[in-house]
């Protein structure tokens, strides 16, 4: 399989994973335990154009392809998971839904926006009783005039308190549903009737915040329907669409975590060789990162092999579900066993392995969880939907 | 074989439950996580019912009782809670050390201590920069009638202010033939002149257990603070290892059915797709998994505290334990977080912690590596 990466998306490349190591995982710790993202750092980070990546070039953004996507995201999440969370949030699932399916007006009223960073997404769709069962949503949207007033509560709704606009799922028809039921709605923070609540304390992921969100007689107007008038009703393809894209990015995320632990492995090893220890003493370690290279090789083949058939213009929707198990799956083991190389020094934050073991694990559940991306999986091996099963 | 606990065995599991019942409020145990701070209370509650010296004789205030009502005891605190379970387990961490070999003087003054729940336990041998054993610099001079210890030891659990004393792995013969053979271990009280303890800083899980840098700056102490006899310390270690291989085993036991017991629970209420989670067939052959992996380690671990009471205590199944345990209890904690879905990665519900504190358990005294060099070993029969 014959993909060629331009010399101009090289540089770039480079140009990010220097940023990466000489910027980004120097404070690292520092970040972990505050808890936070320093604006300075933000303003690097959109200053670097990542912000748009995927947002084409004349709305203001990089318009990388998905493999090049991809290749960055493996180069961002080689520190800790809080910056991609962070970007990948806003230009992945908080926006694609705009520039999929919204209208030309509403690509160059917001597109330009979210590409510079200036403003900050979120994707409002799940709530406290539909995680899996997206089409279980209860947040309403009934027209009042000029507007639809939105009532309901989101949940773990990842960057709810830094970002301007929402990408909000609502149910329009309470008889059909996800059936022809569902409006994706641009809501802007301002608008009146959204409250944000506190961040939620988290096993890792530190820097990035997930919060409940409430809307109360939110009062949205009707030009902020993703596609217009003609889009109503149509919003569930839209969100199952953005976090079908989103899945090759937590793919890639996946792998550059892994990739990096892989090294930090292979780094000990070779210092406790030079201490004394021979290849005959560390046999099985040795084997361990034969089986850690292994797979972080296969996976590589399965992402850029899917963002390359994506960037042809074919579905893959099943390669996306297949990518989003494996490698989230492979890094949750290839962290677990870098603790196991490392031993007590593992445990401790400073050697960076166990904080990474804490951020990789919400990859198995966010975004589609594992057990749905099997279900994804097997339906479309069946040929379910076909025969009507 | 008798596959069933006795009367006596029965009742302490029921004391325990009951201690936990009554003493881990949800909101309690949630804010000293939060602080991670040391149960302090809780601890000292728990030797009001004689657990922390459940095994020590009865002439050292202890409870007369084993190494088995000791793994009931781990097991049912930790089930109740992964991190202050850990924390009360592992109060007298070393104490088997003076149990074997102390002088009727050094049990005396410390192991009533301990099951008063007055003091923690330490005990010191890694050192900074890793290497095994056998490269242990910290030193022990003869000075007059004292040891002079000089030297520095990384993670040691429990040092710092609840700390009682510090039971530490010295080379007391610089001029041993093979370096694993020079070495002793000496009592050395946590008020002696020269300790200088540093936290070590954010780590994994089982926070709320003390653990620092103990540097000891030209320590004296009395020749009588050695333990047993001198230059026998890696075998007194090795002795020890197989009480802390079983006790953390025990520990992770009980991490694994607490993780468990609240993934069951969980997946019995929570509704999606308009099922509960438990109905999908998936999720039944999980817990089914988990399960059996709980009820395996369970039996590992009783079979390996029995051998312990009944004959000598069993390096390779000790060993054995501690390995599938920790493994088993990682697993079903890392599947608990799965069951809870987006709730598992929020700390209010409690897997990850649980999770967190099972990973550190397969850590800490020895990870896997080293309890299957222990097994093959035993195995070979090389001593």
């Amino acid at each position: 399989m014959d993909y060629k990466i331009s010399e101009e998306f090289n540089v770039f490349r480079t140009t990010i994973r220097d940023f990466v190591e000489q910027e980004l995982e120097p404070i690292s710790l520092q970040v972990e335990e505050a808890n936070e993202i320093p604006e300075p750092i933000m303003d690097r980070i959109r200053e670097l154009g990542l912000f748009g990546m995927p947002i084409p070039k004349e709305y203001g953004g990089l318009g990388l392809s998905t493999i090049e996507e991809v290749m960055i995201y493996e180069e961002i999440t080689r520190t800790n998971a809080c910056f991609r969370s962070r970007i990948g949030t806003s230009n992945g699932i908080g926006s694609m839904g705009i520039l999929y399916d919204g209208t030309d007006e509403q690509k160059r009223k917001y597109l330009p926006r979210i590409a510079s960073g200036e403003w900050t997404t979120a994707f409002a769709l799940t709530e406290p009783d539909a995680g899996s069962d997206a089409a279980n949503i209860r947040t309403s949207a009934v027209v009042d005039g000029d507007f639809w007033i939105l009532n309901g509560t989101k949940q773990f709704i990842t960057n709810a308190e830094c970002a301007q606009l929402f990408t909000t799922i609502a149910v329009t028809d309470e008889v059909k549903r996800a059936r022809g039921g569902v409006t994706a709605f641009i809501v802007e923070k301002d608008m009146p009737g959204i409250s944000v609540g506190p961040a939620d304390i988290k096993m890792g992921l530190k820097g990035s915040h997930t919060h409940e969100v409430i809307f109360s007689d939110c009062r949205v107007p009707k030009e902020n329907v993703i596609g217009g008038a003609s889009m109503v009703g149509k919003g569930f393809s839209t969100a199952m669409r953005v976090l079908d894209k989103g899945r090759l990015s937590m793919g890639a995320c996946a792998l550059g975590g892994s990739q990096k632990i892989l090294e930090l492995c292979i780094d000990r090893v070779h210092q406790r060789m030079d201490r004394g220890e021979t290849t005959a003493d560390l046999q099985a370690v040795h084997f361990a990162l034969a089986d850690m290279a292994i797979q972080v090789h296969a996976a590589r083949q399965m992402l850029h092999h899917a963002a390359v058939k994506r960037d042809r213009g074919e579905n893959v929707t099943l390669e996306a579900s297949m990518i989003k198990v494996f490698a989230t799956e492979m890094a949750s083991r290839i962290a677990s066993n870098a603790m196991d190389i490392f031993e007590t020094d593992g445990l401790l934050t400073k050697n960076r392995i166990e904080m990474f073991l804490r951020d990789v694990r919400l990859y198995r559940i966010y975004e589609g969880t594992s057990e749905i991306q099997r279900l994804i999986i097997s339906r479309g091996l069946l040929d379910l939907k076909r025969t009507g099963k | 074989m008798i596959f069933q606990l006795d009367k006596m065995q029965k009742q302490i599991r029921k004391a325990v439950v009951d201690f936990v019942r009554g003493e881990f409020k949800k909101d309690l145990v949630d804010d000293l996580v939060r602080a991670k701070v040391y149960p302090e209370k809780i601890w000292k509650k728990s030797s009001e019912l004689g657990f922390p010296g459940i095994a020590f004789p009865e002439e050292f205030q202890g409870e007369g009782l084993g190494a088995f009502e000791k793994t009931i005891i781990a097991e049912e605190l930790c089930r109740g809670d992964s991190s202050v379970g850990a924390c009360l387990a592992q109060a007298g961490y070393g104490a088997e050390i003076l149990l074997e070999y102390g002088s009727g003087s050094q049990k005396g003054a410390w192991l009533p201590k301990i099951a008063a729940a007055q003091i923690l336990c330490t005990v010191a041998v890694a050192e900074p920069g890793g290497g095994s054993v056998t490269t242990t610099q910290t030193a022990a001079v003869r000075d007059g009638d004292h040891w002079k210890i000089d030297g520095e030891k990384a993670f040691v659990r429990n040092a710092g202010s609840l700390a009682g004393m510090y039971i530490v792995l010295c080379r007391t013969d610089a001029n041993a033939i093979a370096p694993e053979q020079g070495l002793s271990l000496i009592l050395v009280e946590a008020d002696r002149a020269g300790i200088h303890v540093s936290d070590s800083g954010a780590r994994l899980g089982q926070r709320q257990i003390p653990a620092g840098e103990v540097r000891f700056d030209s320590v004296c102490v009395p020749m009588e603070n050695l333990i047993g006899k001198e230059n026998q310390g890696i075998r007194q270690l090795g002795d020890f290892l197989n009480h802390a291989r079983l006790s953390t085993a025990a520990q992770s036991l009980g991490i694994a059915q607490g993780a468990f017991d609240r993934a069951f629970a969980y997946v019995q209420q929570r509704e999606q797709f308009r099922k509960k989670i438990i109905d999908f067939q998936v999720t039944r052959h999980k817990l089914a998994d988990l399960a059996t992996e709980i009820e395996a380690a369970r039996l590992l671990t009783y079979q390996a505290a029995w051998a312990v009471d009944n004959d000598r205590a069993d390096a390779r199944l000790c060993a054995m334990a501690k390995m599938h345990a920790a493994r088993s209890a990682v697993a079903v904690c890392d599947e608990a977080i799965q069951l809870l879905g987006g709730y598992g990665y929020m700390q209010e519900y409690e897997v990850e912690r649980f999770f967190r504190d099972a990973k550190t358990a397969d850590i800490i005294d020895g990870s896997r590596n080293a309890q299957k060099d222990v097994i093959i070993d035993a195995l070979i029969g090389k001593k």
